[in-house]
């Protein structure tokens, strides 16, 4: 394949999963200022290693493997920049009063991921928002496929933990 | 649901006030328009630089290669350890002169002649990857463009259009410009015209993300 021919396919693929792209980074705890950015990366990460993915598999775990590294490496960035990132975070998560139906859903949804760290969060992300089997999970990010068992039971309990408590915060209020 | 794909693992279900939240975040909401515009012009913008920067083809390591390098890295670590040595050994009010000179932060008066310049390096540019500020120049058109097509004033908009095809012949924005350039004579009731822009768009950008806006904008003008 020639190499236009790859870059074609490669900026084809990244403007038809953009939407899935920004959302993962969302997901992944990006700030919404940074996303675009962020997303740039993946792109250039992707284009690096076009030749590697195999276009018979799907491409959205393929670029959630990327996407979470992007993040992952922006995360470890941005806490030794902003020590304190993670107290504000907290403090930033919207209360289930100010959010309005399928929108309030959503939002709720990322105020309660992001109380997941990272690796935990990644594998309930692909395997219960992305519906990609806990095998694939595993593969993508590289894992054993016990630890994938492992963290997505951790990060199940915690994401209940973490939506009934925005959810009492706001009958406190 | 997830449960029982799993479900020989022992991992418990998710409640299903968890899983309906889940199932609302599922559903991914389109990026405006705008948003997926700009990053596809920066992808594209990235592939053309990579295309128009050569770097000098680099040598695989040979063993003789990573031998020398090793023996200039040991000798570089030895003489820096034998320089530390030295610093802590010296007695605190006894620095030798060079230490004792003030810190100055100018760069040095002059070389001495013979010294031969820093080679420059192998990366060659050629001259459609060197502009890379006039982006940000070229988005400021853009951007006052868009703002008197907020304002209705579609023929400050053409005029904007025009000048900015004149000052960026071979712009990065190029395509957005032409969406505009489409918005601002449907707007003006110009459809023929808009028709032909179009028309023009869609041989030159047969896969660009907005053609479905600008069908969208001919199909609202009629």
């Amino acid at each position: 394949m020639s190499p236009h021919t790859n870059e074609n396919a490669c900026l084809e693929a990244y403007q038809r999963e953009f939407d899935y792209l920004v959302r993962t980074l969302r997901r992944l705890g990006v700030n919404p200022e940074d996303v675009e950015d962020l997303a740039h990366e993946v792109f250039l990460v992707l284009r690096r290693t076009w030749h590697e993915y195999n276009p018979e598999r799907a491409l959205k775990p393929y670029l959630f493997g990327i996407a979470f590294r992007v993040a992952a490496s922006h995360r470890r960035k941005y806490w030794r920049e902003v020590p304190f990132a993670t107290v504000e975070g907290q403090d930033r998560a919207p209360y289930p009063d100010e959010l309005i139906a399928a929108h309030q859903a959503r939002a709720l949804v990322l105020a309660a991921l992001e109380r997941i760290p990272l690796k935990r969060r990644a594998v309930l992300i692909m395997h219960d928002l992305d519906e990609v089997p806990v095998q694939d999970v595993a593969a993508t990010l590289s894992i054993p496929l016990f630890t994938a068992y492992s963290r997505l039971r951790k990060a199940r309990r915690e994401l209940e933990s973490a939506v009934t408590s925005i959810q009492k915060r706001s009958v406190v209020r | 649901m997830m449960g029982g794909l799993i479900g020989n693992r022992a991992v418990p279900p998710l409640s299903p006030a968890v899983q309906a939240l889940l199932a609302c975040e599922r559903d991914v909401v389109s990026q405006p328009e705008i948003v997926t515009a700009r990053a596809m012009a920066r992808a594209r913008e990235s592939l053309n630089e990579q295309l128009s920067v050569t770097f000098a083809p680099r040598r695989a390591p040979t063993p003789m290669r990573r031998l020398v390098f090793a023996a200039a890295a040991g000798l570089l670590l030895t003489t820096g350890i034998a320089a530390a040595y030295q610093m802590l050994r010296q007695p605190h009010g006894a620095s030798p002169s060079s230490s004792s000179r003030p810190v100055s932060h100018a760069r040095p008066a002059a070389l001495p002649e013979s010294e031969p310049p820093a080679p420059a390096p192998t990366v060659v540019v050629t001259p459609s990857a060197q502009p890379r500020a006039s982006g940000s120049a070229e988005l400021q058109f853009l951007l006052r463009a868009r703002q008197a097509d907020a304002r209705g004033d579609y023929a400050k908009v053409l005029s904007l259009l025009a000048q900015h095809q004149r000052d960026y012949p071979v712009g990065r924005l190029a395509e957005e410009r032409e969406v505009l350039r489409v918005k601002a004579l449907v707007g003006l009731g110009h459809r023929g015209k808009a028709r032909q822009v179009a028309a023009s768009f869609r041989r030159q950008f047969p896969r660009s993300v907005l053609l479905p806006k600008i069908d969208e904008m001919l199909a609202a003008s009629r």
